[in-house]
């Protein structure tokens, strides 16, 4: 028996070897004291590095006190099931969607149209749309817009550098000779970014139309507004009451309307975008009675009949001041919500639909809540991420543009302008990402940004200043329960596996 | 009253001319004003006149009297430090006629007395021909030197200089003049001019004479005079200058300032007989002498490993140490490389796609910036992070091997906790396990061998990757040992046809880590003998680590390297070329050799397109760094360089800059680099990008940081955004702890394995794209063995931490100053242990206790101070509290 010292893990442990048996008997003696396996022992100490099994007692130099040194670990190394895919494994257009959208450059202030633009494609039906467009055999003057906005569409999506719209800027002139205009210096003025957004949507519904329908479209504008892909997108159907306040006792006149946004006015009480739509509701205005064979005034009470998958809400910050000869900016606060509840303004017909769909809505948020309040923490990660691949899969199919059934909206997109005057200032697009994650659209730089920075573009000051908004509907979970049941078996089957 | 006031006004007009520079104007100036002399000085002249008239004279009892008052009149005059004394000023304009009176002279009493006076007459008349001496070895030799003031003596110490020098040439005989010297010594060396009398013995070359004259009230002050002096000397007299040092501070019983005198020269007998030397009952001298040998990583011959000082000299309470410092800090907690970036301050977005270049630059700063803390937040966590299977390739090798950085020194604890890598079936990872035991044993000896035991097996069959695994990681572990078996297990390596440069470049590579400044060679025919047998694959990217090694051979032994120089010239074509580059450099490094400087200069500039201008760049610095001059002359240098030199030259100067001052952010350098992070190669870029981590290496200096953050922004989508991250890791380094200065003891002792790890990734970084950027990423973790903490630890007698205050400010030159003079300024007090930067001074602020080394730094032993005005038990509780 010869006594020896041996250092594991800055613990030392004094241990018999006992010279009769091999190195494997002392080393399943180092097992019990440390758990360190046989076969991952390495004893260092004696002569000729680290010990063998087949060792020789009388040749390794074994001497009564010897230090030595014990180093190994029962630990094991974990594998990951799952490979780790890396950017650089990306096919090269893969990269490129993992990192930040291209912008468009600046073309002399073209900044009204390049924040239109990144605003639309926030639509992605809109965007799919324009992009699978097949030019019919006949053209117009619309066609050549729609196929440079083709072109530009597809570009912006696959490209990582600005993308510079030149082609689509002279063709879109080209129809809307207005924005042609020069200033006194020579350069491009400075247009209503409002403007060119109605001019280039009724231009694509034109377009998108006379293909679809073979160009052989009838009825009014507005019927063919509302039958275009753009009108099912955008289009809210209105019903418009008159009622005459000179002659209470005439019948007030109902009249259908389609219109592609509708109005924020903004008073000096308006403080809250709710506020001014509501006001936008309802206005004056004066026109011939039948009744009383004269000009009379007439309150006109809109209500929504059909809300569109797509809200556009313009701020009207512009007004023409008679006095100066130009158009003022209205810079007065007024905010506007993450989530937006259009219920009010519905129809009584309408609201009698949403109603049903709405308590299913809260019913669905509830039943999160409680779920939510149940579960820990990771689950609640792998919750969120399971519903993010769900909102991913869901392909979008252009045919199956619903209308909104709940009445609530999202925001997904502000258009901003900063500046005092309209006929100067910037245009800039801000764009939602993600939760919490937008992305900063001015013109070719692009840049991340959150809620916080959205919440500032109430007005108030110099500051971009909201000025079109687009909010997007919130579907009725009517699959909810599917959906449910479709992940609670997946992760048995994880679980299982 | 009247007079005295008189008296000052003439004071003022006589310092007023003499300002004057030439000897006209002050002639002409004391011609015009003589109406303006005072009564008193007229009187004096006239007397003074008279006695010259009466030198003149025949009676020889007469002149003799004149003489005599003469020389009182000499004499007693004082004066200030810049006006000439009156009486030698009135008798200038007789210089002649005393001249000529003594050429009449007959030889005896009188004319020895005259030659005193002339003597001394000569010194204020500016003459060229040394009529001091002249007069002074004609005089009489019972006058005494002393007598006639300080600047008489120190005008003849400079004439003997002088004299002794043309008679060396003739090779007439000195006798007389070290005569002469013998007394001059005595008197200088009592009156605070212990400068003066070195440079008069170095000049006759009797620098043994000054033992004499060395009491403890001047030894240190001659001392740091001479070991100033021996980096202006040529050698071989820098080592004679260098061992006199040695001499003195033994016969003081100063034994630690003795040793890193010895260490300098790297003269083992000369180590081994200090050891020796200490008396046996003082063993905390001892344990502070092998404190200090630890940290160059140097053991005496006469010590066997096994007595109670082995702890120290294998540096394994190291970790334990930079523990308690880490602890004292309060800065244990790990740190994760996001904490580092803070890229959620900047614009950049995340996409959540895991990149593996990113990944992997991560990982090294994780290594960096957690390097010796045992714990990190990735890697050594009790949870499974997973993290190193988030690399690819190549990249799992390194991260795997960061285990090694973060466990670094922990030889006992640490290796269990790299096993379980070792087991892993993935190659990299295991790879990356063989080089994590490596570099854990970065300077740290052990009497088990782990490291050489555990990664024996895995240097031969096994595939090429994991050789170079570990056999690099040998080569990190033993750095400096000079350990003979490993030459026996590696230097087969070199000899394998079928193996690649890369393997070879690395087997050499480990060897000159190994082996660095021993000369070995037998080694170095060795290399010599591959590089010639591999032919053109001597100029093969990765060759150049083994012309690096033959380099590392030879490091700081400037001539030893000649015979090898002149082999090398056998070796035709760009590889031969890099090699010679590279010895000669390595062979002067840190010297200061301008002659060798110029060789590089001339080289760059041979307005040819070759890529070897920029190692010629980077030998510049090599040589010039480590002393005060130097790098100031290289700033201005490549200043011009950048402007006129090709690109070859222009990547590697972000490099050489970084060589000059690592960890020592200088603004000047900085800014340099700062611009050069934006240029437009991407090599200088990624270069300079590197350096500014270089410099900035482990001191969080916050100018650096927001430049890197600022870079970091800039280079978002650009592969150099991998360097950006690196450069990130290495300012922060240890948390702000660590150095890869390699200089220490006060700047003066170069660590030789500390310029290999620093040199080895230089060269590295010469092909970025080859190497560093390329597959070898893992030779960043060649600086490993450029690390240390750059902590001031005090310990009492039996090894455990003492916390004292000390003050810590800016280190002043204090050579050749008289007296005692301060040595630090704009101090802080702070208590032990304290962190230093570089330029950095410690000094006690109590007098409780007396530390047993002048330097303080590193690890420092205390002891009571018998003396104390205090009691020491007082302040130590006073310290806890």
């Amino acid at each position: 028996m010869v006594k020896v010292t041996v250092k594991w893990n800055k613990e030392k442990y004094d241990v018999d070897i006992d010279t009769t048996q091999p190195p494997s008997v002392f080393k399943s003696q180092l097992f019990s004291l440390t758990f360190v396996p046989v076969d991952r022992q390495k004893i260092m100490g004696f002569k000729g590095g680290v010990l063998k099994d087949q060792a020789d007692w009388n040749e390794v130099g074994l001497t009564e006190g010897k230090q030595l040194m014990l180093v190994g670990s029962a630990e094991e190394l974990a594998k990951p099931t799952t490979a780790v895919k890396f950017l650089e494994d990306l096919p090269e257009d893969k990269q490129i969607a993992s990192t930040l959208p291209a912008g468009l450059t600046n073309l002399g202030n073209t900044c009204y149209m390049n924040a239109t633009l990144q605003c639309l494609k926030a639509v992605p039906e809109l965007s799919k749309i324009i992009r699978t467009y097949k030019p019919s055999s006949m053209s117009s003057g619309d066609t050549a817009l729609m196929k440079t906005s083709q072109h530009l569409f597809t570009e912006l999506e696959h490209s990582n550098n600005p993308v510079t719209p030149l082609v689509f800027l002279s063709a879109f002139r080209q129809i809307y000779p207005q924005f042609q205009e020069k200033s006194q210096s020579g350069i491009y003025a400075q247009q209503d970014a409002e403007e060119a957004w109605s001019s280039l949507l009724s231009s694509y519904a034109r377009e998108l139309l006379r293909v679809e329908e073979n160009g052989k479209s009838t009825g009014s504008p507005t019927e063919q507004l509302k039958r275009s892909a753009i009108g099912k997108l955008f289009g809210i159907e209105m019903q418009e009451k008159f009622i005459c306040k000179d002659n209470p006792s005439e019948e007030p006149t109902i009249r259908s309307e389609t219109v592609l946004k509708m109005n924020c006015n903004i008073t000096i009480e308006t403080s809250f975008l709710f506020e001014g739509l509501k006001k936008g509701l309802e206005e004056e205005i004066s026109k011939r009675s039948e009744s009383l064979g004269r000009e009379a005034i007439y309150t006109k009470k809109s209500q929504v009949s059909v809300l569109p998958p797509y809200l556009t809400v313009q701020f009207v910050r512009f007004y023409w001041k008679e006095k100066e000869k130009s158009k003022a900016k209205i810079i007065r606060i007024v905010q506007f919500p993450f989530l937006l509840d259009l219920f009010e303004f519905c129809t009584p017909e309408l609201k009698e639909k949403l109603a049903p769909n709405r308590k299913l809505l809260e019913d669905e948020e509830n039943k999160k809540l409680e779920r939510r309040k149940h579960m820990s923490l990771k689950d609640l990660d792998e919750e969120d991420k399971k519903q993010k691949a769900q909102t991913a899969n869901q392909d979008i199919f252009v045919g199956d543009i619903k209308p909104n059934e709940t009445g609530k909206y999202e925001l997904i997109a502000v258009l901003t302008h900063a500046g005092r005057y309209a006929e100067a200032g910037h245009y800039v697009a801000w764009v939602k990402r993600a939760e919490d994650k937008w992305l900063k659209y001015d013109d070719q730089v692009v840049s991340e940004c959150n809620n916080e920075d959205i919440k500032k573009l109430v007005g108030g000051g110099e500051w971009h200043v909201a000025y079109m908004c687009v909010y997007k509907s919130i579907p009725v979970p009517v699959q909810s329960d599917k959906i449910t049941e479709e992940t609670t078996s997946t992760t048995t089957t994880t679980t299982t596996n | 009253m009247p007079d005295k006031e008189a008296n000052k006004t003439t004071s003022v007009q006589n310092n007023n001319n003499n300002n004057e520079p030439k000897k006209e104007n002050i002639k002409k100036k004391q011609e015009k004003k003589e109406e303006v002399l005072s009564a008193e000085d007229e009187k004096l002249k006239n007397d003074l006149e008279l006695l010259v008239e009466r030198v003149k004279d025949t009676n020889a009892e007469l002149v003799k009297a004149a003489l005599n008052s003469l020389k009182t009149e000499i004499k007693s005059s004082t004066s200030s430090m810049t006006s000439v004394p009156k009486p030698l000023k009135f008798l200038r304009p007789h210089y002649k006629t005393l001249e000529e009176a003594f050429s009449k002279f007959q030889e005896g009493p009188n004319k020895k007395s005259l030659a005193d006076v002339l003597s001394v007459l000569a010194m204020a008349n500016g003459n060229e021909d040394r009529n001091t001496l002249k007069y002074n070895l004609l005089g009489s030799s019972g006058e005494s030197i002393a007598s006639w003031g300080h600047e008489y003596v120190r005008h003849l110490a400079k004439e003997i200089g002088e004299e002794y020098d043309s008679r060396q040439n003739d090779k007439k005989s000195c006798d007389d003049l070290l005569k002469l010297v013998d007394e001059i010594i005595p008197f200088q060396m009592s009156h605070n001019a212990e400068p003066d009398a070195c440079d008069l013995l170095l000049e006759v070359e009797q620098l043994p004479k000054i033992y004499r004259f060395i009491d403890e009230n001047n030894y240190h002050r001659v001392c740091l005079y001479l070991f100033k002096c021996s980096y202006y000397v040529p050698g071989p007299e820098d080592v004679q200058i260098l061992k006199v040092c040695v001499e003195i501070y033994l016969k003081q019983k100063h034994y630690t300032d003795a040793l890193s005198v010895a260490l300098k020269l790297d003269d083992q007998e000369l180590i081994t007989s200090i050891f020796s030397m200490v008396p046996k009952d003082q063993e905390e001298t001892l344990k502070q002498l092998a404190f200090i040998a630890a940290r160059q990583k140097i053991v005496p011959q006469n010590y066997d490993g096994t007595d109670k000082y082995s702890e120290i000299f294998n540096n394994s309470k190291l970790t334990e140490y930079f523990l308690n410092l880490a602890t004292d800090l309060d800065i244990r907690e790990p740190k994760l490389p996001e904490d580092i970036f803070q890229s959620h301050l900047d614009n950049t977005n995340n996409s959540g796609i895991d990149s593996a270049r990113l990944n992997l630059a991560s990982s090294f700063v994780n290594a960096f910036v957690n390097a010796g803390f045992g714990r990190d937040k990735l890697m050594v966590t009790e949870e499974d992070t997973k993290w190193w299977y988030k690399n690819k390739d190549l990249g799992i090798m390194s991260t795997v091997a960061s285990t090694g950085m973060i466990l670094l020194w922990d030889i006992e604890a640490g290796l269990t906790k790299i096993d379980k890598y070792l087991y892993n079936s993935d190659r990299n990872c295991k790879n990356g396990a063989l080089l994590a035991i490596g570099m854990i044993g970065s300077g740290i000896k052990s009497d088990m061998d782990p490291s050489l035991a555990l990664l024996t097996e895995y240097t031969s069959n096994n595939p090429t990757s994991t050789r170079i695994a570990a056999i690099y990681g040998l080569g990190l572990a033993y750095a400096g040992t000079r350990r003979q078996e490993l030459f026996e297990l590696l230097s087969p390596f070199l000899s394998e046809e079928k193996e690649k440069m890369e393997f070879i470049g690395i087997v050499a590579l480990s060897l000159g880590l190994i082996f660095v400044g021993s000369c070995d060679s037998a080694l170095s025919e060795l290399f010599i003998q591959t590089l010639m047998e591999r032919g053109t694959q001597a100029a093969d990217t990765h060759a150049r680590f083994m012309h690096l090694a033959l380099g590392l051979l030879y490091l700081g032994k400037q001539d030893q390297a000649e015979v090898t120089l002149e082999t090398l010239l056998a070796i035709e074509g760009k590889g031969g070329e890099y090699a010679r580059l590279t010895l000669e450099a390595c062979a002067y490094a840190g010297t200061g050799n301008v002659l060798k400087v110029q060789n590089m200069l001339h080289f760059c500039c041979d307005g040819q397109d070759n890529a070897h201008h920029g190692l010629a760049v980077l030998s510049i610095s090599l040589i010039a760094m480590g002393e005060d001059l130097g790098p100031d002359m290289c700033l201005r240098m490549f200043d011009h360089l950048l402007q006129k030199g090709n690109i070859h030259i222009k990547r590697a100067i972000p490099l050489a800059l970084a060589l000059l001052s690592p960890s020592n952010p200088r603004i000047a350098i900085m800014d340099i680099l700062s611009k050069l992070s934006h240029d437009n190669d991407i090599d200088v870029a990624q270069g300079a990008i590197l350096a500014l981590g270089i410099i900035g290496a482990g001191t969080n200096n916050a100018r650096i940081g927001a430049m890197l953050r600022a870079l970091a922004v800039f280079y978002d989508k650009n592969i150099a955004i991998f360097y950006v991250r690196i450069a990130q890791g290495l300012l922060h380094m240890g948390k702000g702890t660590l150095t890869i200065n390699p200089y220490h003891m006060d700047r003066t002792l170069m660590s030789p394995v500390g310029v290999a790890g620093l040199l080895t990734l230089l060269h590295a970084a010469l092909d970025q794209k080859g190497i560093l950027t390329g597959p070898s990423h893992y030779l960043f973790y060649s600086l490993v063995s450029a690390m240390n903490p750059r902590m001031l630890m005090t310990l009492d007698e039996n090894l455990q931490p003492l916390p004292i205050s000390v003050r810590v400010g800016q280190s002043v030159d204090t050579v050749g100053l008289a007296g005692k003079p301060k040595t630090i300024t704009g101090f802080q007090t702070h208590t032990t242990p304290v962190l230093l930067g570089y330029n950095e001074r410690a000094e006690l602020a109590t007098d409780d206790y007396i530390a047993l080394t002048n330097v303080l730094e590193g690890i420092v032993i205390l002891k009571p101070n018998p003396n104390a005005s205090t009691s020491p038990i007082t302040t130590t509780t006073s310290v806890k509290k």
